[in-house]
């Protein structure tokens, strides 16, 4: 028998391979994320920091290499290792013909149902406070963003793979995401993220990944 | 798990009753198409009436053809597919409820709308039934090989050609068997056999389709 | 421990997935392949050379249909590589998706145009053999329309191949769309035959010989080992030219690429 990964809490990544055309992207990539702390992925364009949040949120596959959550591998125990994630990508899965509510009951349906008023509540707290019911091809693409981070928010999920999620926010639109991150952290989540933005956060661990040389430093 | 079923049909048709083109369109190019025939060919009941279901059945294949973009690709455009895709529950379920709305929003009202298009071609009254029957029986099954089509070019962006390239020769089977039902009920003659077929395509592809889709969708969005 | 270790150590406990693994690494592929070429290639020419003598000057004239019958030597192992080829190319896909063997998706994809001009090649000397028999250049027989659905899904094959950039994905997508055509292959052939015979009860159908002769059996049988092994050779040559691009960023294809030049 082969002994799985020492890496019983967090996510263990081994040596991912990524290729995009035949062009590789970057090469025998290994880290490991622990509860509370952050991982934030640098690099220039086109060096695959998309590519390697997909790979980790299971959207797309290595060439070579695994992924594997709190010991288990990844691509094996796909539906259990979804309800542990949120991903928030370039497109934000938001519907613009339905009304904030109405996207965010719909994202409940495919991870952890919740109320109305766990919904309201969260929406204010994002501050759409007076835009529950408006339809969403009526709000701004910051609003759009805040819908988002409201859903990453009800996910209840222990790792957050977010991809430039400071996008089209305003200033206080990040320093209230940063606050949403430092609390998911704090509570021994785990938060992975691509951005141009530094990110300095009190009283969490952050670390930094350099693409594609798959460096490590904190 | 069923939670998630019905309450992804529940959005999808609340999406589709606020686009109604969406449901409009298709049937608007089925009763289009169905019309050209008697002005390009003869108004004449002798060659309607023999012609008639395979016009009728071509016809609804290709405003099933047409109508496939409803099915995934507003949900790719906007990232709605990759959250599917994360979702803890069975990706193959989530599709068949896609294929479910498809299917209720483009086939069904070709059916309630067959009646006066059979009474148009000089149908029999058995024959109109008949046709209900194998739209009822076939329509479903456009909606389920069709969908593992869309899954595979939902990420192309000119995938609409593509489409009927791949999807249209696996639909030759459901074309020969449903207007030969037709017809021979108009010529009196026995359709169970017929129509076995169909349930039985049917039931195949219920099975099988939504996990070609779901995998080809994996694909697609890789 | 991670997977490609694991996989290693899978292979190495099973002497057929050792072969199998060691066979399906492009660098082995690459130089197995290029001995093996020269011997199929020849022995494809020589059967096929041998069979079309056979077949045309030695077998016996058929008492209904007199010479033109001799196409057959040539249509029906068409038709019979254009289903093969299809099988190939879905199990390929297949093997390629599972065991994510990238050989097996360069067989597919390498398959899929030969599959096509054999298709071809089947529906033309149908269409010619057709001529003197019915009179007619093209008759809706069921053979014949089914052999004309399945070009049209070698033809879907080799689009969305083109259509999609990324090879992998393309490999992918390709073997899934070639395992659902494999799937209602029998279903259109079925309800193909069974709309012929409502529709066309009365013509001849040409292929249903109640016993053939032995002496049109054997040309038969070499020809159609010849189109396999023609086949076999083809495909090789093109496998070996898409491994090469593919693994253009090895070391073993940069040492190739630098002896010839």
């Amino acid at each position: 028998m082969i002994a799985e990964n020492t890496n019983s809490t967090g996510l263990s990544v081994n040596q991912l391979t990524c290729e995009r055309g035949y062009r590789e992207l970057f090469n025998e990539l290994s880290f490991e994320l622990f509860p509370g702390e952050i991982l934030h992925i640098k690099g220039e364009n086109g060096t695959g920091k998309t590519s390697l949040l997909r790979i980790l949120a299971g959207l797309a596959l290595p060439v070579s290499g695994n992924v594997s959550f709190e010991g288990y591998d990844c691509g094996k125990y796909r539906s259990e290792y979804n309800e542990q994630i949120a991903f928030m990508g370039h497109k934000l899965g938001i519907k613009l013909e339905l009304t904030a509510i109405e996207n965010i009951q719909g994202y409940c349906q495919f991870s952890k149902p919740c109320t109305e008023q766990q919904i309201l509540d969260v929406l204010e707290k994002v501050g759409l406070y007076g835009f529950e019911e408006m339809y969403c091809n009526q709000l701004s693409a910051g609003q759009k963003r805040r819908v988002a981070i409201a859903q990453a928010i009800l996910s209840k999920a222990k790792l957050w793979i977010l991809d430039e999620p400071f996008t089209s926010l305003d200033v206080i639109g990040v320093d209230y995401f940063l606050q949403v991150i430092q609390e998911h952290v704090n509570n021994s989540g785990m938060v992975l993220l691509t951005t141009h933005q530094d990110v300095n956060l009190e009283n969490c661990t952050t670390r930094y990944l350099q693409l594609p040389s798959g460096e490590l430093f904190s | 798990m069923y939670n998630a079923f019905f309450s992804l049909i529940k959005r999808d048709l609340r999406l589709a009753f606020r686009h109604k083109s969406e449901i409009l369109n298709p049937l608007f190019f089925f009763v289009i198409v169905v019309t050209l025939f008697p002005l390009g060919i003869s108004p004449e009941k002798q060659t309607l009436a023999e012609i008639g279901p395979g016009i009728i059945w071509v016809a609804a294949l290709l405003a099933s053809m047409l109508s496939f973009d409803s099915l995934f690709r507003s949900d790719f455009d906007d990232g709605t597919l990759e959250l599917m895709l994360l979702s803890e529950y069975p990706l193959s379920i989530l599709v068949l409820a896609k294929i479910i709305v498809h299917w209720l929003i483009t086939g069904f009202p070709i059916i309630i709308f067959s009646p006066l298009l059979g009474t148009v071609m000089f149908l029999s009254n058995d024959a109109i039934e008949t046709l209900m029957i194998t739209l009822l029986l076939g329509t479903p099954i456009l909606s389920l090989i069709g969908a593992i089509g869309m899954a595979l070019v939902v990420a192309l962006k000119r995938g609409g050609m593509l489409l009927s390239l791949l999807v249209l020769p696996l639909y030759i089977p459901v074309l020969i068997f449903s207007s030969n039902a037709v017809g021979s009920s108009m010529a009196g003659l026995s359709i169970s056999g017929q129509l076995y077929f169909l349930a039985a395509f049917l039931i195949f592809c219920i099975t099988l389709a939504p996990i070609a889709t779901s995998a080809a969708l994996r694909v697609s969005l890789e | 421990m991670n997977a490609v270790d694991k996989t290693k150590i899978k292979a190495k406990s099973n002497p057929v997935m050792k072969f199998i693994y060691h066979f399906a690494s492009p660098k082995h592929f690459y130089r197995i392949s290029g001995k093996l070429i020269p011997w199929l290639g020849w022995l494809a020419a020589i059967l096929i050379i041998v069979g079309s003598i056979d077949g045309l000057f030695f077998a016996p004239v058929d008492y209904q249909q007199g010479d033109s019958y001799r196409i057959i030597f040539v249509h029906v192992p068409a038709a019979w590589m254009s289903m093969f080829i299809y099988m190939v190319m879905a199990t390929a896909g297949a093997i390629g998706l599972i065991w994510k063997i990238k050989l097996a998706d360069v067989v597919a994809s390498s398959s899929a145009p030969i599959g096509a001009a054999f298709t071809f090649l089947a529906l033309v000397t149908g269409s010619i053999w057709g001529k003197p028999m019915w009179g007619a250049w093209w008759v809706w027989d069921a053979r014949l329309t089914a052999e004309l659905i399945l070009l049209f899904l070698y033809l879907g094959y080799m689009a969305l191949e083109a259509a999609i950039e990324d090879p992998r994905a393309a490999a992918r997508a390709c073997a899934i769309l070639a395992i659902v055509g494999v799937i209602n292959i029998p279903i259109i052939h079925y309800s193909v035959e069974w709309w012929n015979t409502l529709h066309q009860g009365a013509t001849v159908t040409k292929f249903d010989k109640p016993s053939i002769h032995v002496s049109m059996l054997i040309p038969l049988l070499l020809m159609a080992l010849g189109f396999k092994l023609y086949y076999a050779t083809v495909v090789l040559v093109r496998a070996r030219n898409k491994v090469l691009y593919a693994e253009q960023n090895n070391s073993w294809v940069k040492e190739i690429v630098n002896q010839n030049n």
